[in-house]
């Protein structure tokens, strides 16, 4: 089957870098500021200091951590039917989430950005529920209408009601997570299943350069006692929190990201786990973030290439514009990024936000899964055999037939990827029906959606238990 | 040559070694301008300060970018070190806009957008008393008691440690400080309606006009 692959990097190239992570391991060590960790850590048989938090990884336990990693990823919804279970290292094209991280949103109807609200989140995931290539979610940001100490609780109750697809917390704090992970159990029906088919999914972030925050530590730790998957996103920033040079922005992110693999192993050996990166740059004129650059595509396909190394699922974010608008700009970062991780062989890949991780837009969701369409077309191949040359039709119909009304065509058209979103009809056609632009399509779209589409609601007593957790929640954080 | 014409030519080589970003010649060049017995505010506001005005004014221009203005802000810094080992007391006379003291609060260790503005700071003729990061609110308050700044800047860059920005202007105000001081906030998840509605004096999304806001606040065209 005709196939792309993108590899980036030669294999020596990847031993380098691979050698580099271990050598910073042994060497110089990550921050894991959580006593429980570094425990763990200690009993492993890594080299602790308790008074630094710093633990030194020898390139042993990296092995011993690789082999006991499962090859298979498996995320589970509310909605069965929306359950992804990954067994290939070589799949055909990630996994496609939206992603978190906003305080605002561009509000589709006046084209401004305001703080987003809870409203907001819940139209939100409507949308991302009907989006057929949107498998996963994180709870898209921090709702600003809801005392600040428990957005993250609301935020999540509300995905639980409208969104049905597999959705991923990334710990923050120890208590938030156990009033989500009191959520999932709700919503799962109990710890008997959950603890089956856990209803949540964790991402965790590290700070680079080779640290971590003991709080998120504390809620993945916690997760970890029902055997939550666990995927790490080791976001190095070239010239800032890592060298300015793309191979050594990778070595770092690498080191911290494999330090979490050790310690997820040693606390719940078999544990589902990602070794997920997110190496960036940083735009040396404005001191911004840069997540749409031409070197986060690049770096895109790296990480692809250290999980097929390693022989290991992986995780990255992309899809995420650093423009604050709906517009080409936003497009052309959208799709290079989406197109790079797919041919990258990335495993789970997060993103469909924008204004680089500060904004969010409920038209964004139609036009990132319309991209994601196309980009799973470029990444899903062809057959190359005697029915596909067709060499038999073409002598037939020769000089003067045309292919249109053959069978070989009605049977085979569809294997051609449909937009529902783009505009190709004649210029007058489009003229005379209102000379829509892309994001009149895009805002009548997610009008739509959210006109027709049902999510199934929970039971009664399920959202009631959740919207309870939210309470008890803020009742405890006005109490402190 | 007459001892003013070689004054000149020292003042012209400090400039240069600023705006030329040289962390490693720096020091020899301020003693060379010590041992030629050249004033230490003279090394300063017109050596030292005249090359990191013109780094700040480059950097503003879009010729020179961040690793630029940073190294130019890292010399100027080296430069005075080197100045104040041998006049202890010249901290006294320097002249600054203001002095500005810096934290990443409590439970955050983000520190990059916080060097930034301490180097546009530095540039712009500020000084600069960074405190690090996951900083208490009792060492800001303590801080801001011992040194009495013209600007205390809190950085934050998780929404989790936002709300500690509310907590340091609590502080202040309860130990009677908070009218000594004014209070700049920053960091990604903060936004103007964030910084009025905790009583902030002043935000900025950037640090360019992070400068030009305290700039504002002190009254200062």
């Amino acid at each position: 089957m005709a196939k792309p692959i993108l590899n980036y990097l030669s294999m020596e190239e990847l031993e380098a870098i691979h050698l580099a992570s271990t050598k910073i391991l042994e060497k110089t060590g990550v921050r894991f500021p959580y006593k429980p960790a570094l425990d763990i850590f200690r009993a492993g048989g890594a080299l602790v200091d308790y008074n630094t938090s710093i633990v030194k990884i020898s390139s042993k336990m990296i092995e011993d951590a690789l082999a006991m990693v499962p090859r298979e990823l498996n995320l589970f919804a509310r909605n069965p039917e929306h359950d992804v279970h990954i067994t290939d290292i070589k799949r055909r094209w990630p996994v496609w989430g939206s992603m978190s991280g906003t305080t605002a949103i561009l509000d589709r109807k006046t084209m401004t950005r305001r703080p987003l609200t809870t409203k907001d989140i819940a139209e939100y995931f409507t949308i991302a529920d009907a989006c057929k290539n949107i498998d996963l979610a994180e709870a898209v940001g921090t709702p600003m209408d809801v005392p600040l100490n428990v957005t993250n609780q609301q935020a999540f109750c509300t995905m639980f009601k409208t969104f049905s697809k597999p959705v991923c917390l990334t710990p923050e704090k120890l208590e938030e997570t156990q009033d989500i992970i009191k959520m999932g159990i709700a919503v799962a029906g109990g710890i008997e299943n959950f603890r089956r088919r856990p209803l949540i999914n964790m991402m965790v972030l590290t700070v680079p350069p080779l640290n971590n925050d003991g709080n998120a530590i504390a809620g993945v730790m916690e997760g970890l006692k029902y055997g939550i998957q666990l995927r790490v996103s080791a976001g190095t920033m070239a010239g800032a929190s890592s060298p300015v040079t793309l191979p050594g922005c990778l070595a770092l992110a690498n080191a911290e990201a494999l330090s979490w693999m050790v310690l997820v192993q040693l606390a719940n050996p078999g544990n589902e786990f990602a070794l997920g990166m997110n190496p960036r740059i940083m735009d040396m004129r404005y001191g911004t973030v840069s997540l749409s650059s031409p070197e986060w595509a690049i770096m895109r396909a790296c990480i692809g290439d250290i999980g097929r190394y390693y022989n290991i699922q992986t995780q990255a974010f992309m899809m995420v514009s650093a423009s604050k608008l709906i517009d080409a700009q936003a497009g052309y970062e959208k799709a290079l990024t989406a197109l790079m991780t797919g041919l990258g062989g990335i495993t789970v890949a997060m993103g469909c936000i924008m204004d680089s991780q500060q904004i969010c837009c409920t038209a964004d969701l139609p036009f990132s899964d319309e991209i994601i369409g196309a980009v799973k077309r470029i990444l899903g191949g062809f057959e190359v055999n005697e029915e596909t040359i067709a060499v038999d039709l073409i002598n037939e119909v020769a000089h003067h037939g045309n292919f249109l009304e053959t069978k070989h065509t009605l049977k085979h058209y569809k294997e051609h990827w449909q937009p529902t979103l783009l505009e190709r009809r004649s210029w007058t056609e489009w003229n005379n029906s209102g000379a829509k632009n892309q994001w009149d399509r895009l805002v009548e779209r997610a009008e739509h959606i959210l006109s027709t589409h049902k999510v199934k609601p929970l039971p009664k007593d399920v959202e009631r238990e959740l919207d309870e957790i939210v309470k008890v929640a803020e009742k405890r954080a006005s109490l402190s | 040559m007459t001892q003013d014409a070689r004054n000149v030519q020292i003042i012209a080589e400090l400039v240069r070694t600023v705006v030329e970003f040289d962390t490693d010649g720096v020091q020899s060049v301020v003693e060379k301008a010590i041992n030629e017995s050249i004033s230490p505010i003279e090394i300063l506001e017109k050596g030292l300060s005249v090359g990191i005005k013109e780094i700040g004014h480059q950097f503003g221009l879009g010729n020179i970018f961040l690793p630029e203005l940073i190294m130019g802000a890292k010399t100027m810094q080296q430069g005075v070190a080197a100045l104040e080992a041998h006049w202890k007391d010249m901290v006294h006379e320097r002249k600054v806009l203001g002095t500005v003291v810096l934290g990443t609060v409590k439970g955050d260790m983000h520190s990059i957008g916080k060097q930034i503005v301490g180097s546009l700071f530095t540039a712009g003729g500020f000084e600069i008393i960074n405190l690090g990061e996951d900083v208490p609110k009792e060492i800001f308050v303590e801080k801001v008691e011992s040194i009495r700044p013209d600007i205390v800047g809190l950085s934050a860059l998780l929404t989790t440690t936002l709300p500690q920005q509310k907590s340091v202007i609590t502080s202040l105000k309860e130990a009677g400080l908070r009218d000594m001081v004014k209070v700049m906030i920053g960091g990604a998840p903060t936004t103007e309606e964030w910084a009025i509605e905790i009583g902030a004096d002043g935000w900025a999304p950037n640090a360019a006009l992070a400068v030009e806001k305290a700039r504002m606040l002190l009254n200062i065209t």
